[in-house]
C-alpha cells in the first residue's frame, strides 16, 4: 500500500533533505572524463562527467574556478572534489566542484596545450614583450625551494664564477597544490619590495609531469608576465618544456645553466678589462713611436736649407720686378718728354713773332691798342705798324671800307 | 670629467672599449690619442674598482 500521495515540491524538497544531508555525499570525489564544459558568461562552468556506464551534471561556480590548476576541455579524465546539490524547482542533482585534479599524462598535455594556446592568444610569449637580461647584475634573486638540489647549483655556480653580484633566495613551495599561488605571490613581493633586482631565477630541479605542473599553472605565468624584473625560467631538465618558460624572459633549460646566464664571469670580466687597458698602452707607445720617427725626418739643418733657398728666390724675384719697374718708369719719361717738346713747338709756331715772319703785320693806334676794324681808324691818322724786325708809324691816308661786312 | 657621476659597470666597460676603438683608428692626432688614453685609463680605474671591490652578499629571504 502506497504511502499518502505528496507534491512534486514535496518529493524534491524531501529528497533534497536526504541527499544534502548525507555524510558521504557531502565531501566526495568523483574520476570520470569532461563532456560538454560550457563557461557561461556569469563566470560559471557547467560540464558534465561521465564514464562508460553513466554521467553527472557538475557545476562549478565562478570563485571556485581561479583556484582550479588546470585549464579544462572535453576529453580530460579528472578526479571532482566536492559535494552533491539538488535543484529543487528542477528535479535534479548536480556535483557541486571545490577541487579537481587531473590524472594521467593525457589529460595534463590538454590542460597545457589548452593554456598555451589561450595565453599565446594573448601575447603573454610575445618576443615583443621580452625584456633583456642584464649583462652584470649587481643582484639577483632566485625563487625556488630551500631544500632542493636547484638552489645549491645555482649558489655553487654563481658563487664560482661571479663574486659581485648579490644573491637573495626567496624560498617557496615548488610542488603541490599551494605551489603556484606561493611562486606568483613571491615575484609579485620581490618586484614590489626589491625592484632593485636585476634578474630573478625562478625553478626547481628534475621531476615528474606533476610535479612540474606548478610552473604550467597560469597564475605562475601570469605574474611571470607582470614582472618588471627580467624572469629567466629554468625548470626540470633539457626535455621538459613548461608554461612559465614561455612566458619568461628567457628559458634556462636547467638551474645551472640559468645561473650561467644569470651572472657574467668576473675573472674573465677582469681578465678582459685588463687586456683592453694594455691593448690602449700598446697603441699610445706605437703612435708615439710613429710621431717620433716623423720628428725624425724633419732634420733642422734640412729645414734651414730649404729655408734659405726659399729667401734667396725671393729675394731674386723681388729685385727682377724693381727692375721692370724702372724700366718702364724710364720708358714713360721718355714720351712725356717727346710730348712736352711737340707742345712747345706748336706752341711756338703760333706766337705773333713767327705770324709777323710770314708777313703779317699789326696795327697800333696813338695809345698803342691793337687796331682790328677800318671802323676804328680817320683819315689822317698816326698808327704804328709793328711787323717783324720792327715797327713803323705811318699816317692814313685814304679808308676804303668793304661793305659786304 | 667623469669622476662626479659614478658610472656602473656596464657604461665603464663600454666608454672603455670606445676610447681604445678611437685610439686604434688611423687618422687620429697623437694630441688625441694622449687624450683618448687618458680617458682611457680613468674607464679602467673604474672597471677595475668595480670589480676588485666585490663584496657579495647571499641571504636568504624569510617573510
Amino acid at each position: 500500500m502506497a504511502a499518502k500521495p505528496v507534491k512534486v515540491s514535496q518529493l524534491n524538497s524531501y529528497i533534497r533533505r536526504v541527499l544534502q544531508t548525507d555524510p558521504l555525499l557531502r565531501n566526495i570525489s568523483v574520476t570520470g572524463e569532461i563532456s560538454n564544459i560550457k563557461y557561461h558568461d556569469s563566470g560559471h562552468v557547467y560540464f558534465t562527467m561521465k564514464d562508460d556506464g553513466g554521467r553527472v551534471n557538475c557545476f562549478l561556480p565562478r570563485d571556485v574556478l581561479p583556484h582550479i590548476r588546470y585549464e579544462l576541455t572535453d576529453g580530460m579524465e579528472i578526479v571532482a572534489y566536492g559535494y552533491i546539490s539538488v535543484y529543487e524547482r528542477g528535479g535534479y542533482y548536480s556535483l557541486n566542484i571545490r577541487d579537481i585534479d587531473v590524472e594521467g599524462q593525457g589529460s595534463l598535455s590538454i590542460a597545457y596545450e589548452k593554456l598555451r594556446e589561450k595565453l599565446a592568444g594573448e601575447g603573454l610569449f610575445s618576443e615583443e614583450h621580452k625584456k633583456p637580461i642584464p649583462g652584470f647584475p649587481e643582484k639577483i634573486a632566485v625563487v625556488t625551494s630551500p631544500t632542493g638540489a636547484a638552489v645549491r647549483d645555482i649558489i655553487k655556480i654563481i658563487t664560482s664564477r661571479n663574486d659581485f653580484t648579490d644573491i637573495l633566495i626567496y624560498p617557496v613551495l615548488v610542488q603541490g597544490p599551494g605551489a603556484a599561488p606561493e611562486i606568483a605571490a613571491a615575484l609579485d613581493d620581490i618586484n614590489k619590495k626589491f625592484p632593485e633586482t636585476d634578474t630573478v631565477i625562478l625553478g626547481r630541479g628534475g621531476g615528474s609531469a606533476e610535479e612540474l605542473w606548478a610552473f604550467n599553472e597560469e597564475i605562475v605565468a601570469r605574474s611571470i608576465f607582470d614582472s618588471a624584473i627580467p624572469v629567466i625560467s629554468a625548470v626540470g631538465h633539457e626535455t621538459d618544456f613548461t608554461i612559465a618558460d614561455f612566458a619568461a624572459d628567457a628559458r634556462a633549460e636547467t638551474p645551472s645553466a640559468a645561473a650561467v646566464m644569470a651572472v657574467p664571469d668576473t675573472s674573465e670580466l677582469k681578465t678582459y678589462v685588463k687586456s683592453v687597458a694594455e691593448g690602449m698602452n700598446d697603441i699610445l707607445l706605437s703612435h708615439i713611436r710613429r710621431g717620433e720617427e716623423a720628428l725624425g725626418y724633419l732634420d733642422p739643418s734640412a729645414f734651414c736649407r730649404t729655408v734659405t733657398g726659399k729667401t734667396d728666390i725671393m729675394s731674386m724675384m723681388a729685385e727682377n720686378l724693381k727692375k721692370d719697374i724702372d724700366t718702364l718708369i724710364a720708358s714713360k719719361m721718355l714720351a712725356m718728354r717727346e710730348r712736352i717738346k711737340v707742345c712747345r713747338n706748336t706752341l711756338e709756331n703760333l706766337s705773333p713773332q713767327n705770324i709777323m715772319k710770314k708777313g703779317y703785320c699789326v696795327l697800333k693806334d696813338e695809345n698803342g691798342r691793337p687796331v682790328a676794324d677800318t671802323c676804328a681808324l680817320s683819315q689822317d691818322q698816326t698808327v704804328t705798324i709793328v711787323m717783324a724786325g720792327g715797327e713803323a708809324d705811318s699816317k692814313i691816308i685814304e679808308i676804303r671800307r668793304r661793305h659786304d661786312e | 670629467m667623469s669622476k662626479e657621476k659614478k658610472l656602473t659597470f656596464e657604461e665603464a666597460l663600454a666608454k672603455l672599449e670606445e676610447t681604445s676603438e678611437n685610439l686604434q683608428k688611423d687618422d687620429v692626432t697623437l694630441e688625441e690619442a694622449l687624450k683618448n688614453y687618458e680617458l682611457g685609463v680613468e674607464y679602467y680605474r673604474q672597471c677595475s674598482e668595480i670589480l676588485e671591490n666585490a663584496r657579495q652578499k647571499i641571504e636568504t629571504y624569510s617573510r
